[in-house]
């Protein structure tokens, strides 16, 4: 019995002097993504630790790699970090998720390293994994997160002690590892033996199965061909040579129908046109299948060939003629020509004709603006003209003007009004006092006539 | 031995689904931490035409310490001396658990690529190399054909 425990496929198991540890890092990833590993283990990260320079790793990878020679520099870009381990159950932590990152102290703030944002530990405890129990024969995936729970819970390859009591004298507790499987929906210990149905050799409940289909001598099948009876061990391998056995026309899947002992199957064989058919059937489909093959590959190239013509890349595809020429010429040139030449002729003056329609417009309004542009020249020379009168008019008042100052001037005073006060002062000033003299000179003079 | 570590054997496995181009790293049966290496000299290089064995080993702490790496077929390289050790910085001070073994492997075609005669491992070839390149070159070069096999 103990060496069958021995020889059982690796798994978890439940031991109670030890407290349950699962090893994260034995978890197999049904598609771990490359960005979420860690860069020490290569493995999804388990409670992800951030570094003052930006990269993650698990916490107990860069923890390791402080205590190595390497000391506390940053594997990645190997920054000095600092880091002050603490003591008080620093260890757990690193296996216990319930510890989970975002639970930290803040007292680890302090450090260089520091739990990594939440999200990528979301995202990693979210990865599907399979059962450890996977080589025992469980089939379960699920999200990392719950892997314990389904394993200590749920999977029945789980192997736990088996607490019951043998019957056996003295009465003790049986200690065995035993899976779940065995253990649920049982009174009694299933390492009790009891005797094969078959056989009557002494077996237990978690060996059942394997003595039945591998071991008993007496647990009888019959063979589909002979009717005659061996052990389960044994059927498959008579079956695959038995002279009785039924077997199918090798030919049947072309459409023979026979059905019949092995034994006869060669006689069967020599009168069969199926089978004689079937070579060349498999010849004649092979080929097939090689024409489909290059049929398709050439109608993608050709597919890409007209592509190109479409778009202009291509005028002719090593033809020495042009490709419209290539596809217009027939055998009856001469008749059919003419015809499309006038057609082709027609065409072309329907285009013209429409490329005429819309230019016409266009016309008529630069017509209308030349007809303008005229007018605008012909009031233009007319303005000139007015101009030239006026200037003559204005030239002839300044003459006039300047005829009418040169009478005054010997009088002044008509100067000086005509003279903004202001603009010039003195010379005013001086205008005006000779004027006044003047005047008292005049009106002295008129009182000495007097 | 106790049992190899996880890491170990997802770069064993990864180096033979997906190889490094030019580089065949195979673990020994009966020790997978020791790998037979066949190595490609880079090419335009003078060691082109040759194809160099070396053995790499995982040492118990790996990756917190480097993998121990050595030339075994002969090779004039200023950087690499007669028992075929090496002197590259990544194999030594400059280790990281975060280079792998394709890395290092990769680094070492590098530095056949890029003789590095100022740091020196093998102090004559040096010497030759720094004194007169074309020479040296041309050495490298005959001792390839000489002792490393053909491509």
């Amino acid at each position: 019995m103990t060496e069958n425990a021995a020889e059982e496929a690796s798994g978890f198991d439940v031991v109670s002097e030890q407290p349950s540890t699962m090893d994260m890092r034995s978890l197999q990833y049904v598609d771990p993504l490359d960005h979420l590993t860690c860069p020490i283990c290569q493995l999804p990260f388990i409670t992800p630790f951030q570094t003052k320079c930006g990269h993650i790793f698990c916490k107990s990878c860069i923890l390791e790699t402080f205590r190595s020679p390497i000391g506390q520099k940053c594997p990645l870009d190997r920054s000095p970090l600092h880091y002050k381990e603490e003591t008080d159950g620093e260890a757990n932590i690193e296996e216990d998720e319930s510890a989970e990152t975002s639970t930290e102290t803040p007292k680890t703030r302090e450090n260089d390293i520091f739990p990594a944002p939440i999200i990528i530990s979301n995202i990693t405890d979210d990865m599907r994994v399979r059962c450890l129990n996977l080589d025992r024969g469980c089939e379960w995936i699920g999200p990392r997160w719950s892997i314990k729970t389904h394993l200590l819970l749920d999977c029945g390859f789980t192997r736990f002690e088996c607490n019951n009591e043998l019957d056996e004298e003295p009465i003790s507790i049986c200690k065995k590892l035993t899976q779940r499987r065995y253990l649920d929906g049982l009174n009694s210990c299933p390492h009790k033996e009891y005797g094969c149905q078959f056989c009557g050799e002494m077996i237990t409940k978690p060996d059942e199965e394997k003595h039945f289909t591998k071991e008993c001598d007496k647990n009888l099948k019959k063979c589909k061909g002979c009717l005659l009876e061996f052990p389960l061990k044994s059927v498959e391998h008579h079956e695959r040579f038995c002279d009785k056995f039924v077997e199918k026309c090798p030919a049947a899947s072309i459409g023979c129908d026979w059905k019949g002992a092995r034994e006869l199957l060669t006689l069967h064989q020599e009168t069969c046109i199926f089978t004689r058919l079937k070579p060349i059937l498999d010849e004649k489909d092979k080929t097939i299948g090689q024409l489909r093959e290059s049929t398709s590959f050439l109608s993608s190239k050709l597919e890409i060939i007209l592509d190109s013509i479409v778009q202009g890349k291509v005028t002719n595809v090593g033809f020495p003629l042009q490709l419209d020429e290539v596809s217009s010429y027939s055998g009856q040139r001469s008749k059919r020509d003419s015809e499309e030449d006038y057609v082709h002729l027609l065409m072309e003056l329907e285009g013209l004709r429409s490329d005429f329609m819309r230019i016409q417009p266009s016309i008529s309004a630069l017509e209308a603006q030349q007809q303008m542009i005229s007018g605008l020249v012909a009031q233009n020379t007319h303005l000139m003209e007015d101009m030239n009168n006026q200037r003559m008019g204005l030239n002839s008042v300044r003459q006039q003007i300047q005829f009418l100052l040169m009478d005054r001037r010997p009088r002044g005073g008509m100067m000086e009004s005509l003279m903004p006060r202001n603009s010039v002062p003195s010379v005013a000033a001086t205008v005006s006092k000779e004027s006044l003299s003047d005047d008292e000179g005049s009106s002295a003079g008129r009182s000495n006539k007097l | 031995m106790a049992s190899l570590p996880k890491r170990i054997i997802k770069e064993t496995e990864r180096l033979v689904s997906d190889p490094v181009p030019g580089i065949k790293a195979v673990p020994h049966e009966d020790n997978l931490r020791y790998f037979d290496v066949l190595m490609e000299g880079p090419s335009s290089s003078p060691y082109e035409s040759g194809v160099f064995k070396l053995e790499l080993f995982l040492p118990e702490d790996y990756p917190m310490v480097a993998p121990k790496v050595r030339f075994l077929t002969k090779i004039y390289h200023p950087n690499i001396d007669r028992l075929g050790r090496i002197c590259l910085d990544v194999l030594k001070s400059n280790w990281s658990p975060a280079l792998q073994i394709r890395t290092i492997l990769l680094s070492i075609q590098a530095l056949l690529g890029a003789p590095n005669p100022d740091d020196p491992l093998a102090n004559e070839v040096a010497e030759d190399w720094k004194k007169d390149e074309s020479n040296a070159i041309e050495t490298a070069r005959e001792w390839t054909v000489r002792y490393a096999d053909k491509k």
